[in-house]
């Protein structure tokens, strides 16, 4: 059998989300010998002309792709990514790491209206409506899967949570040592963020809650395409640039909890990854933590969603935060349950498993 | 286009939804190919038993009619594959997997099937499957004759030659055509004339869609339509370029605004400089002539205090005595006079004391 992966950018070169997810789907399909190629706009030249060359280049892949598709017993695109390939002639599967329509709905006002309208009418009703025609869709989380059904109509969605690989996320037993290796001093209670610094993130959050946490370590490690950090200069705030995801679980180790008031997330794999390695993490209902933490004991952790006043989030997140520095048993027992969590119900044997029945490979 | 000869091929597969298809589309075609030593067989997928005709076992006679012409035409081989008639859509899976087991079989170059748009569901049907098929089975080439429904061609094979052998095959089937097959031969030996208008050449051709690769329903479309459908991929991008184009003009007249709302702001700005500097101008000269007012109006009061001094001056008897000494001073101290003289130095001296 052989099998094509539509997506945006080449796995090889970039380290986002989607990349490290094409790469785990190659070792899955692979490992079930199935040869896999994977087309994405790098191998593009031409864009149409767009005034959004990487719009007009997906388009063009994707009509190049038409060309070699009987080539292929299945493919697999992402996002909208592969909507060039339309309507798909050869059995195809979309999956859906988030909804641009949803996106843009929970970061009103935090974006420009040119990109509100990009998002919601490019990405969200053209891209990503015309990637779910003839395609089995795959929604990496219910919250995905819901919103797909609210905004596209989509009511034949399987979902697919994405997992985590235990063996490389899990607590590294030398804090200390750790510590040292980044320069973070032994004894501080260390808060962190990992994601690309932009409002979309909650990076004017974050700025806020820093300057009310004076003794807390704020350790933001920023991701590619980050905006400016105003942090850089702040006493209590150690900034890492674009971590290779392979040392992230240095990084959670050494940490006391993370920090994510991100506004929008259709997984938040961050979330998990942190879990896996025994790290509490505050979020907000966005992607898995809406599941996650409805249940205890992580429904301590969860903050109040953005429609409130922001005020609010700020006051809550401090006041946890607080509370989980004095309350080291707390911290434990939850440490503790997020990795039996995510050994349970979120490891990468468990994803494999559920994306092979997907995809009708069980 | 080649010199109107049958597509080359070893072997030829014919699918006929019902028996007479064949004979109708293409069996001109066939006789070419039959009469070269090639090869054909014929899978005949119903028996056509629903014919609008009350002939007690119709589907049986049909296919002795089949098997008839079958052998007029010198085809190998026919089959019968005994799905109902008019049901073919709803046997599609079914049929499919049959097919596929004797185009494995028999490994045809092409495969002839009715063109997928026609009137009859069955035909449309027939030809659906052979299209599904030419992906899962690759390395045969599928021709699309037409029936009931002039087509677009890239083939078209001159059948002048075979053309009353044709008619012999299609009035075989005397019961199939209703009991009047001279009547069908009359339409197709038309349609098979009218294909002389291309080419201006006086001849019997049957046409013939040739293709090599799969297509989709709506390739098959936009070659139906001489391109006039778009297709969705085309239609998608079309809305795609008007959605692009759209949000680069918004922005544009985004940053426009900006541009204009950064000046308004400046203006603005500049205004309320202007206007806080002229309030202040206004309130630095109100002061100016409040202060003025006020001290015209000391000076007023001042005047008339002096006024009422004077008033009270005037109605004094040393006024009084002063006025009345200057009306008769001159009668008693005429000028020129000792005494006016000695009055004047008096007084000069007094002037100068005071």
């Amino acid at each position: 059998m052989k099998a094509a992966i539509i997506t945006a950018f080449d796995p090889y070169l970039f380290k986002g989300g989607i990349e490290r997810y094409v790469l785990h789907m190659m070792d899955l399909l692979k490992s079930k010998g199935i040869g896999v190629d994977i087309y994405h706009t790098g191998l593009i030249d031409n864009d149409l002309g767009f005034h959004n060359p990487l719009l007009g280049k997906m388009y063009v892949l994707g009509r190049e792709f038409y060309k070699v598709d009987r080539n292929y017993d299945f493919i697999i695109s992402n996002s909208f990514y592969g909507l060039g390939y339309f309507p798909p002639r050869v059995k195809a599967f979309n999956i859906y790491h988030s909804s641009h329509v949803a996106f843009d709905k929970s970061v009103e006002g935090v974006i420009s209206h040119v990109t509100s309208l990009e998002w919601t009418y490019l990405c969200g009703y053209l891209g990503e409506m015309a990637s779910g025609f003839n395609r089995t869709k795959i929604a990496v989380s219910n919250t995905v899967k819901e919103e797909l059904g609210r905004y596209y109509g989509f009511h034949d969605v399987k979902v697919v949570e994405s997992g985590v690989d235990i063996d490389l996320f899990k607590e590294i037993d030398d804090k200390e040592g750790l510590r040292e290796k980044y320069s973070i001093p032994k004894d501080a209670f260390v808060g962190l963020f990992v994601g690309r610094w932009d409002r979309t993130k909650g990076s004017d959050i974050i700025e806020r809650v820093v300057e009310r946490t004076p003794d807390v370590l704020w350790l933001l490690v920023l991701g590619s395409g980050s905006g400016i950090c105003h942090l850089r200069s702040m006493k209590n705030v150690f900034i890492l640039d674009e971590v290779p995801f392979e040392n992230m679980p240095e990084i959670y180790s050494l940490s006391d909890f993370v920090y994510l008031p991100s506004r929008y997330e259709g997984f938040g794999l961050v979330i998990l990854e942190a879990m896996a390695c025994g790290i509490p993490v505050f979020a907000g209902e966005i992607g898995i933590a809406k599941k996650i933490y409805e249940h205890e004991p992580f429904s301590q952790l969860r903050l109040f969603d953005f429609p409130i006043h922001e005020q609010d989030l700020i006051d809550q997140s401090v006041k946890k935060i607080y509370s989980l520095k004095q309350d080291n048993k707390w911290k434990r027992h939850i440490s503790k349950e997020g990795r039996k969590l995510v050994e349970e119900e979120y490891n990468m044997n468990i994803w494999r498993k559920k994306m092979l029945r997907a995809l009708d490979l069980a | 286009m080649n010199e109107f000869l049958p597509p080359e091929a070893k072997k030829i597969l014919i699918l006929s939804p019902h028996p007479d298809d064949e004979s109708l589309g293409c069996s001109g075609t066939i006789l070419l190919y039959t009469g070269k030593g090639i090869d054909v067989y014929l899978i005949v997928i119903s028996n056509g038993e629903k014919a609008e005709v009350e002939i007690e076992n119709i589907g049986e006679i049909r296919k002795c009619e089949a098997t008839a012409s079958a052998a007029l035409l010198g085809i190998k081989k026919t089959i019968f594959l005994d799905f109902p008639d008019k049901e073919i859509t709803a046997h599609k899976e079914h049929i499919k997997k049959k097919l596929s087991e004797i185009i494995k079989d028999i490994n045809p170059d092409i495969i002839f099937a009715p063109f997928p748009v026609d009137p009859h569901p069955d035909h449309r049907a027939t030809s659906e499957i052979a299209l599904m098929l030419m992906p899962e089975l690759p390395g045969f080439k599928l021709a699309f004759y037409e029936i009931y429904h002039p087509i677009r061609f890239n083939v078209l094979v001159d059948i002048s030659s075979v053309i009353q052998k044709k008619r012999e095959a299609i009035l075989t089937y005397e019961k199939s055509l209703l009991g009047i097959p001279e009547i069908f031969w009359y339409a197709i030996e038309s349609l098979n004339a009218y294909r002389s208008l291309v080419y201006r050449r006086k001849s019997f051709y049957e046409a013939f869609w040739l293709i090599d690769t799969p297509v989709s329903k709506d390739e098959v479309v936009k070659w139906a339509t001489f391109d006039y459908y778009d297709t969705p991929a085309e239609i998608f991008l079309s809305q795609l370029k008007v959605a692009d184009k759209l949000i680069f003009e918004l922005q544009n007249a985004y940053g426009l605004i900006e541009t204009k709302d950064a000046e308004i702001s400046n203006l603005r700005k500049t205004l309320q400089e202007t206007e806080r500097k002229l309030l202040a101008e206004i309130s630095n000269l109100r002061k100016t002539l409040q202060e003025t007012e006020r001290k015209l109006l000391e000076e007023v009061e001042k005047i008339r205090e002096l006024e009422t001094s004077l008033d009270l001056l005037m109605n004094s008897l040393s006024w009084k005595f002063i006025k009345n000494f200057y009306s008769f001073r001159d009668k008693i101290l005429p000028d020129g006079t000792g005494r006016r003289n000695l009055y004047n130095k008096m007084i000069g001296k007094l002037k100068k004391v005071t």
